[in-house]
């Protein structure tokens, strides 16, 4: 029983049995080759494929002979003549060989890069690369391996090359990949080859197990199989593992922090409450998603057993690109918020007077009012100030210290800003920014953090102040507010003090050329130190 | 040496009359000339091309339509010359050998 392949011939559909089918075709690709470089090649094939169709016409009887056997196929080539006789007869056609067409062995140095499905352990990656470097497949496989031990990296290039290298399927595609021109003669040698490997295959059954088990060689294989595949299955597992966790680390943050508004963490605080739910169930997935699809990879690679079936990929494939486009939609909303900026300046009058002390109030400290004292209350601050050293960074209150004329009184201007769709609602939000500042006699009290109302969304809300401060006056700085205050150099005014430790606080002055150490360096005296100290007044 | 002869024998086939290119394989054939199909279809592609040729197309009973070819009035000139370049090498080769002492002939 043969199996039969349906072709058809300038407009005449013949059946041919698959082995003639295989032979038929290289011959063509043979006589194409021969013919490629010239111009009336398309024709004299057209005529040749006619000719050939016409022969097997004659050869077939309806109702007794309608397939076209090896055996036909093989007395058509005879008579049209192997492409080494047109080669050999026809010389004298000399516009066909100026191409030096005959000179070269038709692609025979030109091997392809595929699996051999004949020889493999796994898929074949090292019997081909074996082909196409022309050497024995062991010494590849050996190299791998060594590579393998030493840093795994054998591993990962064996997938690669496995994903890279396609498997080679027909007996053309085993004749490409070892280097053997298409030609028939080539052809019909793998062909026999072939059949004598399968006629061996049957009869030499016990042979082969023989073989196998006193091939030490083969036993060290099979023992690397065995340990590949065990170390897959740790791989399998540990990711598995991974998966596991993730999921449950990112559903019980979502538990805790979900969508409560004062306790959201910092990506979700992004995110407009309404779409945190579906924000996160989304992410889950498209995280999630593409581990599964690599641990189904791993197995079907090692096992080669597909892990789930074709419609479940599919399935997952589409809740995957879903989800995907889903948080891709929120990102660009929440982008969008992001849009338009807003500065909102306020300035609030000081009392005058010819020294300041400048402390801070530390906004992180747990101060519970007294109408708050159960025992929820206070663990959602606590969650709030957590939060707030998560965000130091973002809420912190930052500033700088300005020179105004001697004449003028000293002030203090807040600006706040903040993002948003639009202006306005930019503007709304910076207006909503809650910061404390208190003047209790000649000290100045700053909160460490300003406030964002409740509910509302961090939109890079910020707050700069700015101390106007006359000339003449100084000004005593607390320690903790040093990393408030970004253009002073303290460094050099606390060295100025000469402690052994770092002075609680710094003197300064306030001078026409900006603000200055109050403290002169003690030891050299000869040159100006203070212009060392001096900041550029603006 | 068979250079040119193989052309000069189709277009002398040819000139008989309208014919199938396996026809003229079997002419071929009969005169010990060629031995496979293959190399016919070149020569008649460039005869055709040079003008010497050219072809019809007819329906065949069994199978694809034929190509019949007939000669050209380029193609009966140069074949006139052929005939007399063919005489006058005969005749060169017959006073050439002529009077040789009797060896095996050559071969084709």
């Amino acid at each position: 029983m043969n199996r039969t392949i349906i072709i058809n011939i300038n407009g005449i559909v013949f059946h041919i049995e698959e082995d003639a089918y295989d032979v038929l075709r290289s011959y063509m690709i043979e006589v194409k080759k021969h013919f490629g470089n010239t111009a009336d090649s398309h024709e004299i094939v057209g005529d040749i494929e006619n000719r050939i169709a016409e022969m097997f016409n004659d050869r077939i009887v309806q109702g007794k002979k309608e397939v076209i056997t090896m055996q036909d196929v093989n007395d058509v080539i005879a008579q049209m003549g192997k492409v080494s006789d047109f080669e050999t007869d026809g010389q004298d056609a000399e516009g066909y060989t100026t191409e030096g067409n005959y000179d070269n062995p038709p692609l025979s140095s030109e091997r392809k890069l595929m699996r051999d499905p004949d020889d493999k352990v796994f898929g074949g990656v090292c019997s081909g690369l074996g082909h196409y470097f022309n050497i024995e497949a062991r010494w590849v496989r050996l190299i791998l391996v060594l590579l393998f031990v030493f840093g795994g990296t054998g591993f990962l290039l064996y997938i690669i090359l496995w994903i890279v290298m396609p498997l080679a399927r027909t007996r053309a595609d085993r004749m490409a990949m070892r280097g053997e021109a298409p030609n028939l003669q080539n052809f019909k040698r793998s062909f026999q080859e072939e059949m004598e490997g399968l006629r061996s295959n049957f009869t030499g059954a016990e042979e082969g197990i023989r073989k196998g088990l006193n091939s030490a060689g083969n036993f060290l294989m099979r023992a690397f199989v065995v340990l590949v595949k065990v170390i897959g299955v740790v791989f399998i597992v540990g990711l598995c593992a991974g998966l596991i966790v993730l999921v449950i680390a990112i559903v019980a943050s979502f538990g805790f922090f979900g969508a409560d508004a004062d306790m959201a963490m910092f990506p979700l605080n992004v995110i407009q409450p309404d779409f945190r739910t579906p924000m996160l169930i989304s992410a889950l997935i498209v995280a999630v998603v593409p581990f599964i699809a690599l641990v189904a990879l791993i197995i079907r690679i090692l096992f080669n057993r597909s892990a789930m079936g074709q419609y479940t990929g599919f399935t997952l494939l589409i809740v995957w690109l879903v989800a995907a486009g889903f948080t891709t939609v929120y990102a660009t909303r929440t982008l969008n918020d992001f849009r338009e900026e807003s500065t909102v300046v306020e300035e609030q009058p000081l009392g005058l007077h010819p020294v300041y002390h400048l402390k801070r109030n530390d906004m992180t400290v747990i101060r519970l009012q007294e109408d708050s004292l159960d025992r929820v209350s206070s663990i959602r601050q606590r969650a709030v100030i957590r939060n707030r050293n998560i965000l130091d960074g973002q809420s912190r209150m930052r500033m700088r210290i300005v020179k105004v004329d001697s004449l003028q009184s000293p002030s203090l201007t807040y600006e706040y800003s903040a993002h948003g769709a639009t202006y306005e609602r930019a503007a709304e939000r910076a207006g909503e920014i809650d910061y404390d500042f208190q003047q209790q006699g000649d000290t100045l009290w700053f909160g460490s953090h300003f406030n964002i109302a409740n509910n509302d969304l961090m939109r890079d809300q910020q707050l700069h102040l700015k101390l106007n401060i006359p000339v003449g006056a100084h000004l005593i700085i607390d320690r903790d507010l040093q990393r408030h205050i970004y253009d002073l150099p303290f460094n050099q005014c606390e060295e100025n003090y000469g402690y052994s430790d770092r002075p609680d606080k710094t003197g300064w002055v306030m001078t026409v050329s900006g603000l200055k150490c109050a403290i002169t360096p003690p030891a050299p005296a000869d040159e100006s130190p203070t212009v060392i100290d001096t900041v550029p007044a603006n | 040496m068979r250079k040119g002869i193989l052309e000069y024998c189709i277009l002398s086939i040819i000139s008989r009359g309208e014919i199938y290119a396996s026809d003229i394989i079997g002419e071929l054939k009969k005169a010990r000339l060629l031995v496979v199909e293959g190399t016919l279809y070149p020569l008649l592609t460039r005869l055709k091309n040079n003008g010497l040729l050219s072809y019809v197309w007819k329906e065949s009973t069994s199978g694809p339509p034929r190509k019949y070819y007939q000669i050209t009035p380029a193609g009966t000139d140069v074949l006139n010359k052929l005939d007399s370049t063919w005489e006058e090498l005969v005749y060169a080769v017959q006073t050439a050998t002529a009077g040789r002492p009797e060896t095996t002939t050559g071969g084709e």
